[in-house]
């Protein structure tokens, strides 16, 4: 299940670390285990599975999922009690770096009761691990701290030919009475079942995703069961719709028959507003120091924009990002008055900060839980599917509207303008690209409602490249380009520029520009704007390139395309030599354009230039063409997606929609010299 | 800082050292904040750094089994504040434990916002009586202008106690540090030793005075992570402590040390070689008496290749061992008969064979290329942490590698190269360089027959000859691999070569067992775009094989000097086809460039219906100071000029 623990956009400070450490103690672990006292064996079931013949399957299949079974169990109580066994056959070496080692995760509120392992290698030999013999390591990653972890054990053997399997149970105290099982992996799954035992009088809904509709057995005793067979892998191809949002689960929600525990049956987005709601009641409440900062920042301003800004980049630039959660602490926010004073927080509590401070200065927001990855929140299926908090701020009537873009009207709240607190660089009015195209749940104090977010019209992620080039007859090419970035271009420039030590900002312009010019000297950089979020941000640089258009005989050879990139490289989607079986997933919309005048050198011709471009498809659009007078070649492009999301179906049209681009931005014009 | 102030603020420092000592140290004794600290808006030293490190105290006491940290750190950017203000501090909860965790923040105007003292422990890995876990905690209100400090203890228990180190380097600039180590006082204590690396020259040594170890430390900066740079661990300065066990003598000079060293080696190598008959009787059916020397020590390296080498293979447990019957071997008898063993083994039998068939052999330790440098002065056989075979015949000497397992003869691996260590003698040891890796052990031989279609997509042809270090680093990192899993791997890295939409399918993989023949890959390519057009005309660069070497030159700047593994040559040849009813119209002209150990030179040649591109890379150094880097940015910039100068096609 995927639940809301926070945002996950902060990096892992000591990832490289841990895994070391953790190479290092499994060895350990290794060493430390006990002497066997008596022969291995493993259960009857996964011999059973281990007996079975397999169809065939692709040869770059590296295992195959034999069984993956759950088998939940409610308890009068509202516990629930799950048995997992899931087994693997292991056909290639590689399966040994995913599928050699059993995990299961738990935290304070999911205890582990139980966690084996067995290996039946190719030659009928069994080996057997218990409990004791597994290790436990935490399982966070951004957060300071976390209580989730991660009990581990490493299958024996875990060679090609040996099927390895584990089984745990776990008791666990859900929040929401909901549940999933996926089912669908990056391997084939042979068998899957899903067996729940409800308690007399509950009762439950199952809704089936990416797969069809399954109607469960039934033994009459509220025991249901599922089965599924033969699931095929989900190929993970590049800049596909995550795969969470096209792998087949069951959602399962279970109805108690005690009506003091239905409030933790969430049917609808009104429910799980109510229960969001309930769980930050009052979270928001301003401390006196507070309100004096709000007093402070807000001093004099009249204007609600004015004040938004001041507040939320506040939040961007002086709350920084720390996570720390206990049991419900992934869901709940810390008081407010907490978040100030430490002056840090996760996307939750930042979001309860700036609502708090929003309502100080007399505006009113809301809190919005959402998914990060497109496509996981089911508009038809309220569920805990979330995993970011961000805010949704309460347009004040008749207020003009200007440059804030991520809004909404709502029929019952009015204009909502969406701002995500924990991204550190997309202003108050835009709206990040992963949350673009999304939906949120907009929690209010009689519940919730969701809306979708909207995708941002390609002239606000802009980015204008005007440039002035100079060759000379050697081919040596001087430059000077000006860039103006707007929207989701300008927090990208931002966020590299920002997070360079700033004496190695120019080792940032001297990546991109070696990314298309051979031989370059860096002469001149300056920024504008970068750290007034709400302004354009500008990029200036002048470079010299010598032997930039090569040279042959009287030729020169003069690419007028002289930097930038405009998404051919997705070309490379298409180079596997299996077809895609996904669409494609833009993160923007966005319109760039490039304006170059390049100098010819005196006493030198133009002997052909590359044909205009005229290209477009439903999804984008580029325009080329290049106009020579006074010696002067005027290059000029525009480049545009309009839509993110590319069904299968439509790939043909995009990769040729590509490939001209690609074509134009490889094309060089060739130059005469018209004199001895 | 005035040249006075430092004088007050070093007097403060050691004052506070004093006051801070376990015996005397109190809650919240922190030092004075000078006020140009918290004005300071950049290193002066360093500028543009996100933090550094205004003092850093480290004390040890093997009395009470304690280090007491201090460090306080001047924040500069929003990069410092996000790389400093959350701290992990990883440790062996059976062992140790952190303790008297306090902090605070001082913001630029001087106000101080008092750490919370909330701590958690994350666990890191916990199992089979091990829990190791990080103690984690986070600053308040840290912004860029703050100043964090704070200060634990780690408390060993007295069972796991061991006197540490001092890793003086920090990975920020260190303006001041204070190092510390208090011996034990007891008379059962062995005594006490030390040995640094790599402090500079200008600062103090390490001092000791009446049973305490220190170290002042000033303007130090940190290592600065760059691409082709010698090893970290390499450059990093460091002091470490060490006992001596009573039958050790407790002063030795550097001959005497290594004398006495080399002796223990050679005693352990004689040892389990102590099995004439047996090597004897396996010489025979290797080798015959005819056989010329080289040719006899090839076929027995070719024979010791054979074992199974059990470090190649992932740890195993009990169970495992237990299972595949896997027995410790004692002697060289063992390993030829068990068919498997530990490097150190396969590495003994090498020296065993040869000697038995009349070689001189030995065993060299060296430190590898990979880590620290080796300084014989510092007397520590620990840095020595490869193990290699050398042998003479008739005049000639040999060093090997069997252990490596997938190094032809007479290469090995290439940070076992030009490095420094010991060949171990009856008589000691005796200070060696092991040979320098030759351009010829490291070659890449690409050939491309490549057709232009008329839509100017390429298709064809690729072969690749992975030669020496080349092929052998390829068959060790994927030794692992089925066949589908080295055509992918070695597919993703010659696609990685070409233009990022083309596609490459490796047809075949020839050699993977032939651990002297060059590793050879054949494949498809397709370039989609590569090549373009105007009317009548076609154009298409010549570097179908991208430059890769100049994205390590990017940067106008450096600060470390250029290390590159091993010197090597790449030799392409590549055949163009142009389409029907087109000729080459012009070629580039051909390029020699040759400054000092690095070469080039690319030359087209048209053809009846295409043209002919050969061209030829070599490195011939290895290390280079970072004044050279200027110099070699040049050159593969150049490199690259050349490699993507068109050859025009003109339609006929």
């Amino acid at each position: 299940m995927t639940v809301l623990k926070s945002c996950s956009k902060a990096v892992s400070p000591g990832a490289i670390y841990r895994i070391v450490l953790l190479a290092v103690c499994a060895t350990l672990a290794l060493l430390c285990s006990p002497p066997p006292a008596v022969a291995d064996s493993a259960p009857d079931w996964l011999r059973a599975l281990a007996q079975e013949k397999l169809p065939e399957y692709p040869g770059d299949t590296i295992a195959v999922n034999l069984l993956d079974e759950l088998q939940t169990t409610v308890l009068d109580n509202g516990e629930i009690v799950t048995r997992r066994r899931i087994a693997y056959k292991l056909l290639r070496p590689q399966a040994k770096d995913e599928y050699g080692y059993a995990g299961v995760r738990f935290d304070s509120e999911t205890k582990v009761t139980s966690f084996n392992a067995w290996t039946i290698t190719a030659d009928g030999h069994e080996f057997a691990l218990k409990d004791k013999d597994s290790f436990e390591r935490s399982t966070t990653t951004y957060e300071v701290f976390s209580d989730d972890k991660e009990k581990i054990q490493r299958f024996s053997e875990a060679n090609p030919g040996s099927v390895v399997g584990y089984e745990y149970v776990q008791r666990k105290r859900p929040f929401i009475f909901e549940d999933d099982w996926w089912f669908q992996d990056k391997v084939p799954l042979r068998h899957g079942r899903l067996i729940l035992q409800l308690p007399a009088g509950w009762e439950f809904t199952a809704r089936w995703f990416n797969y069809a509709d399954q109607k469960p057995q039934s033994s009459g005793s509220n025991q249901y069961v599922w089965e599924v067979n033969d699931i095929p892998a989900i190929d993970v191809e590049s800049d596909m719709p995550p795969p969470l949002a096209v792998a087949g689960w069951v959602g399962l929600k279970y109805f108690p028959h005690d009506p003091a525990m239905r409030a933790r049956t969430t049917g609808s987005w009104n429910d799980l507003g109510l229960w969001y709601a309930g769980l930050t009641q009052t979270s928001r409440t301003a401390s006196p120091e507070i309100k004096q900062k709000v007093a402070e920042l807000t001093a004099g301003m009249t204007d609600p924009v004015t004040k938004m800004r001041t507040l939320t980049e506040y939040m961007q630039k002086k709350i920084r990002y720390v996570a720390i959660e206990f049991g419900i602490g992934g869901y709940q926010p810390h008081p407010a008055g907490d978040v100030f004073t430490h002056q840090y927080g996760d996307c939750k509590d930042k979001a309860t900060l700036l609502s708090a401070m929003l309502h100080e200065a007399g505006i009113e927001s809301y809190y919005v839980v959402v998914d990060d990855n497109r496509g996981i929140v089911r508009a038809d299926y309220p569920s805990i599917h979330f995993n970011h908090v961000i805010v949704a701020i309460r347009l004040p009537e008749g207020m003009e509207t200007g440059s804030l873009y991520a809004i909404v009207d709502d029929p019952k709240l009015g204009r909502l303008l969406f701002f995500d607190p924990t991204n550190e660089y997309v202003p108050l009015g835009y709206l990040p690209w992963y949350l673009q195209n999304n939906h949120g749940l907009v929690v209010t104090s009689d519940g919730g409602n969701l809306l979708a977010m909207p995708l941002l019209p390609p002239s606000t992620n802009r980015r204008l490249r005007t440039a002035t080039f100079s060759l000379s007859a050697t081919g040596d090419l001087t430059g000077d380009v000006h860039e103006m970035n707007w929207g989701g271009p300008a927090a990208r420039e931002r966020k590299a520029f920002l997070e360079a030590q700033s004496t190695k900002r120019a080792e940032v312009i001297e990546g991109f520009l070696g990314g298309f010019l051979n031989n370059f000297t860096l002469t001149g950089a300056s920024l504008t704007n970068l750290e007034k979020y709400d302004q354009n941000f500008g990029l200036d640089y002048k470079f010299v390139s010598p032997g930039y258009a090569n040279a042959s005989g009287d030729m020169l050879f003069l690419r007028p395309r002289v930097v930038g990139d405009q998404y051919s490289s997705l070309l490379r989607l298409f180079t596997e030599q299996k077809p895609r079986k996904y669409g494609i997933e833009f993160s923007e919309a966005t319109r760039q354009d490039d304006l170059f005048d390049i100098t010819l050198p005196p006493g030198y011709v133009v002997d052909g230039v590359p044909l205009p471009v005229q290209a477009d498809c439903a999804y984008a659009s580029y325009h080329s063409e290049i106009k020579v007078a006074d010696g002067v070649l005027h290059y000029k492009r525009t480049f545009e997606i309009k839509d993110v999301e590319v069904p299968t179906e439509k790939l043909p049209e995009i990769r040729s929609f590509l490939k001209q681009v690609a074509a134009d931005q490889q094309a060089s014009a060739l130059l005469r010299r018209a004199t001895p | 800082m005035s040249r006075t102030g430092r004088i007050i603020y070093s007097i403060a420092i050691l004052v506070f050292a004093w006051v801070a000592s376990p015996q005397c140290s109190r809650a919240d004794d922190w030092l004075p904040v000078p006020p140009e600290d918290l004005a300071l808006k950049d290193n002066p030293k360093q500028p543009g750094a996100d933090a550094m490190v205004l003092y850093r105290e480290v004390n040890e006491d093997a009395n009470t089994s304690a280090v007491n940290n201090y460090l306080r750190i001047k924040i500069f950017t929003q990069a410092g504040v996000k790389s400093q203000a959350d701290i992990e501090l990883p440790y062996n909860k059976a062992q140790e434990s952190i303790q008297a965790v306090r902090g605070r923040t001082i913001r630029p105007d001087g106000s101080i916002v008092e750490f919370d003292g909330k701590t958690y422990d994350k666990e890191i890995v916990k199992g089979s009586g091990i829990k190791v876990l990080a103690r984690t905690f986070t600053m308040p209100d840290v912004q860029p202008g703050s100043i964090i400090e704070y200060r634990y203890r780690e408390q060993y228990d007295d069972k796991f106690y061991w006197t540490l180190g001092w890793t003086v380097q920090y990975d920020l600039y260190t303006r001041q540090a204070l190092f510390s180590i208090k011996p034990s006082d007891s008379s059962y204590a062995l005594p006490l030793f030390s040995r640094s690396y790599a402090l500079p020259a200008n600062l103090a040594s390490v001092e000791k005075r009446s049973n305490l170890y220190t170290l002042q430390v000033h303007d130090l900066p940190g290592v600065e992570e760059e691409q082709l740079m010698p090893p970290v661990t390499a450059l990093e300065a460091r002091v470490e402590f060490y006992y001596r066990s009573q039958d050790e003598p407790s002063s030795e000079t550097q001959d005497q040390y290594w004398k006495r060293i080399g002796k223990k080696w050679s005693a352990d190598v004689d040892h389990f070689v102590d099995k004439k008959k047996e090597l004897a009787a396996e010489v025979s059916q290797d080798v015959a008496a005819s056989d010329p020397p080289e040719m006899k020590l090839q076929k027995l390296y070719a024979r010791v290749l054979k074992i199974r080498n059990l470090d190649m293979e992932d740890e195993k447990t009990q169970k495992e061992a237990k299972h595949e019957e896997i027995k410790p071997n004692n002697n060289a008898e063992d390993v030829l008969k068990h068919g498997y063993g530990h490097g150190l083994d396969i590495s003994f039998l090498m020296i065993g064979l040869a000697r038995a068939a009349g070689f001189e052999a030995a065993d060299v330790r060296v430190a590898p290329r990979t880590g620290i440098v080796f300084i014989p002065n510092r007397q520590a056989s620990s840095d020595l942490s490869a193990e290699l075979v050398w042998v003479r015949a008739n005049s000639k000497e040999y060093y090997l590698d069997p252990a490596a397992r997938y190094y032809p003869f007479g290469v090995v691996p290439w940070y076992e190269t030009a490095a420094n260590g010991v060949r171990v003698t009856k008589d000691g040891s005796e200070m060696i360089m092991t040979t320098p890796p030759s351009t010829a052990d490291a070659t890449i031989v690409r050939h491309a027959d490549i057709n232009v279609g008329d839509d100017m997509e390429i298709s064809g042809k690729i072969t690749v000859d992975f030669t020496g270090q080349e092929g052998a680093t390829r068959r060790l990192s994927n030794r692992d691999e089925d066949e589908a899993g080295r055509k992918k791997v070695l597919g993703d890295e010659i696609k990685g070569w070409l233009a990022v939409d083309s596609s490459f399918e490796v047809t075949s993989i020839t050699n993977w067992d032939q651990t002297d023949a060059p590793l050879h890959v054949e494949g498809t390519v397709k370039v989609p775009s590569l090549a373009s057009r105007t009317v009548q005309r076609m154009m298409l660069p010549l570097d179908l094989f991208q430059t890769t070497e100049v994205g390590y030159f990017q940067s106008q700047k450096r600060v470390n000097e250029v290390d590159f593994p091993y010197p090597y040559q790449k030799v392409d040849d590549l055949v163009i086809h142009c389409p029907l009813g087109y000729k080459a119209q012009a070629v580039p002209n051909p390029q020699k460039i040759s400054p000092g150990p690095v070469s080039y030179e690319i030359s087209a040649a048209p053809q009846p219906d295409g043209v002919e591109v050969k061209r030829q890379l070599t490195i011939n150094g290895i290390r280079y100071p970072k004044e050279s880097y200027p110099a070699l940015r040049s050159f593969f910039s150049m490199v690259k000029s050349n490699d993507s100068a068109q050859v025009m096609f003109q339609s006929r």
